[in-house]
């Protein structure tokens, strides 16, 4: 979406110059903001004079002379589309001339340029463009020319005139992913992690040949099945782009996040690390073919428990309930909260160092995805699951943060478990030691994400 | 810590931290063959590989967050079953029959007349052409076997890729090293109340794809 750049009112009018027959050109002075911009367009303030026809251009050029007394045009920079002179409305309009392709330039931060009006048919034919000489208020200055090739500044003129651009490019979401300019002819592959960061700049369009040219279209989109994940782009300066292929398990509205899997390991805690490959073969002669299925790990929890009473119950209620998706609490992981985590609190302090020091960076896929759950527990009865959305540190230590906040209070010491949305992977075999005695084994395996 | 690779041989990874006491014993070699009884006559014996595929599980340790930091990483390199690796069998499978001389580019080997490497494992393709050679003294010796001199009287002269830059005594060590992949694409971690975990990994070779 255009963003007005410099402008001064046609409420400000107090005069018009006629341009087209003696005078070719007249316009002003503008300057730039902070930050660098595409050219978009142009509008002046015009009126038919003498039957315009043919056409007319919005021209940028560079800044010479001194900002607000001398200035004139100095370098062509930029042309707009032709606009049908014979089409003005006769009463005063504000007419809008587009830059479009090669001509959407960058203008930079903070510089002074010269944007005018070229009108060259005639004296017959010749268009009314107005600007304030009573007690002109821009900072800068208006300027006219016989020829585009010299130019008369106007310190005491301003002329009424809009401009806009676009914004640079850039999309910010985490890491900086890097397009080398000798892709000529081919689309970018471009490998979308959750959060990725993707900066495109000006710079980019003409390195990157025919697929990047600046009118081009841009088509950025999620591949139609979840399971590719690779995404040519092709881009262009003048559009705008949405990243929506961040994906991550869909929890619907509200984000209600399944239940935890509440039941601890009480025995042998396995944690598994799986890819997926089709191995086909061997051959006859020994080769095999092998296509892997899987491009990011996904992670599982295996482990066995024991109970005398209320735990296997609790455990037959959950099964009963037969929950698709549960939030799988990753036991290995196993930290403590080292503060008191009050109700609504979206932090939990965990020991110093824990961090870099931990199994929590197998979940970074997750966590980059938004996948990665924080549970809280203190018992199989008590219980609570949160979005990760970070970690940092500060006075209090080192915290990971959460979506929401927390729906209870939680004292220091609490169990804090790293989790993932997850399943029950095949049977849960028990053993029934006595009435009330059992103990058994479960297997779940997380969702995984796809980056 | 404990890289579970420190090098690379041709381009690709060397599982060569878990040393041969890392091992689980059992090292088998199997080759698919088809018996075929049709009850009255002779069967039939029919092999559906050419060479035989060794399995192994080595049993990875470890003491720390990066020990296992390690072995994740040495997973997600694998892709599971997908993509292949070295593994030195650490086995005395070559003896040398004399010392080899420095800068010599030929080790000599015990080889049986018929039935031994020059007339069996050599011509049978290249798995069993790449040497891990270790010897007191030297820093491990990657190399490949190019081409048989000479085999007579019970020995063989092996001409290997590069000349080597020490020599090497009676008792050095040859090892095959086999082209490897995982046997599963999903790696089971136990972990222990001390801290510890271990991690079995099955190996399986594939001798056919094993690079030249």
């Amino acid at each position: 979406m255009p963003t007005l750049i410099d402008s001064y009112s046609e409420s400000n009018q107090s005069y018009v110059v006629a341009i087209g027959g003696t005078t070719k050109s007249f316009g002003q002075g503008f300057t730039v903001g902070a930050s660098d911009v595409i050219l978009d367009s142009a509008k002046f303030y015009l009126a038919p004079s003498t039957t315009p026809t043919g056409s007319c251009y919005a021209k940028v050029y560079s800044h010479t002379g001194t900002w607000g007394s001398s200035g004139t045009p100095d370098v062509l920079l930029a042309t707009s589309d032709a606009y049908d002179a014979a089409t003005i409305p006769t009463g005063p309009s504000l007419i809008t001339f587009t830059f479009s392709g090669a001509e959407r330039v960058t203008l930079t931060a903070a510089t002074h340029y010269f944007v005018v009006l070229v009108y060259t048919s005639g004296d017959a034919h010749r268009v009314n463009v107005y600007a304030d000489g009573s007690s002109p208020t821009h900072g800068g200055n208006a300027a006219h020319s016989h020829d585009l090739v010299s130019w008369t500044a106007q310190p005491f003129d301003d002329v009424c005139f809009y401009l806009y651009a676009d914004a640079p490019l850039t999309l910010v979401l985490a890491d900086t992913i890097t397009l080398e300019d000798d892709n000529a002819g081919e689309p970018v592959p471009l490998y979308l992690a959750l959060d990725d960061t993707i900066a495109l700049s000006d710079g980019l369009a003409s390195a990157i040949g025919h697929h990047l040219a600046l009118d081009d279209a841009i088509a950025l989109s999620e591949q139609a099945t979840p399971d590719l994940q690779e995404i040519a782009l092709y881009l262009a300066l003048a559009d705008s782009i949405s990243l929506s292929d961040q994906w991550r398990p869909d929890l619907g509205a509200g984000e209600e996040i399944p239940p935890v899997f509440p039941i601890p390991p009480a025995g042998e805690r396995i944690l598994t690390h799986g890819y997926l490959t089709d191995v086909i073969g061997p051959a006859e002669d020994g080769h095999e073919q092998r296509v892997q299925l899987r491009r990011v790990p996904v992670h599982g929890m295996e482990f066995e428990w024991a109970d005398g009473g209320r735990e296997s119950q609790l455990l037959a209620s959950l099964l009963y309930r037969q929950e698709l998706q549960w939030t799988v609490p990753f036991w290995p992981g196993l930290t403590r909260a080292t503060q008191v985590a009050p109700a609504t609190a979206t932090k939990v302090y965990i020991p110093t160092g824990f961090w870099a020091t931990s199994l929590w960076a197998l979940w970074a896929l997750e966590a980059a995805a938004g996948a990665l759950y924080v549970v809280l527990w203190r018992d199989p009865w008590t219980c609570e699951a949160q979005r990760y959305t970070g970690h940092g540190s500060d006075g209090g230590g080192e915290y990971v943060t959460l979506a929401a906040g927390l729906a209870a209070g939680w004292p220091a010491g609490t169990v804090v478990l790293p989790a993932t949305l997850g399943y029950l992977l095949g049977e849960t075999p028990r053993e029934r030691l006595t009435p009330a005695a059992k103990r058994g084994r479960v297997a779940l395996r997380s969702l995984g994400v796809i980056p | 810590m404990r890289p579970l690779t420190s090098r690379t041989y041709l381009g690709v990874d060397v599982l060569d931290g878990p040393f041969d006491s890392a091992g689980l014993v059992l090292d088998t070699p199997a080759r698919r063959i088809t018996v075929i009884g049709p009850g009255p006559g002779a069967p039939w014996v029919d092999a559906h590989e050419a060479v035989p595929r060794y399995r192994r599980t080595l049993r990875i340790w470890n003491q720390g967050p990066d020990d296992l930091a390690d072995l994740i990483g040495w997973l997600d390199a694998r892709r599971g079953r997908a993509l292949p690796f070295w593994l030195p069998s650490w086995d005395a499978d070559l003896t040398l029959w004399e010392p080899a001389e420095p800068e010599s580019g030929i080790i000599t080997v015990y080889s049986p007349e018929d039935l031994g490497y020059h007339a069996l494992e050599f011509p049978a393709g290249p798995s069993r052409r790449h040497l891990l050679i270790l010897a007191a003294g030297i820093d491990p010796i990657y190399c490949r076997v190019t081409a048989i001199e000479d085999h007579s009287g019970g020995a063989a002269a092996l001409a290997l890729d590069d000349s080597l830059a020490e020599g090497l005594p009676l008792g050095a060590r040859i090892s095959f090293l086999r082209w490897c992949r995982q046997d599963v694409d999903e790696a089971r971690i136990l972990f222990h109340p001390t801290g510890v975990s271990e991690c079995d990994l099955p190996i399986i070779e594939i001798p056919q794809e094993c690079p030249a």
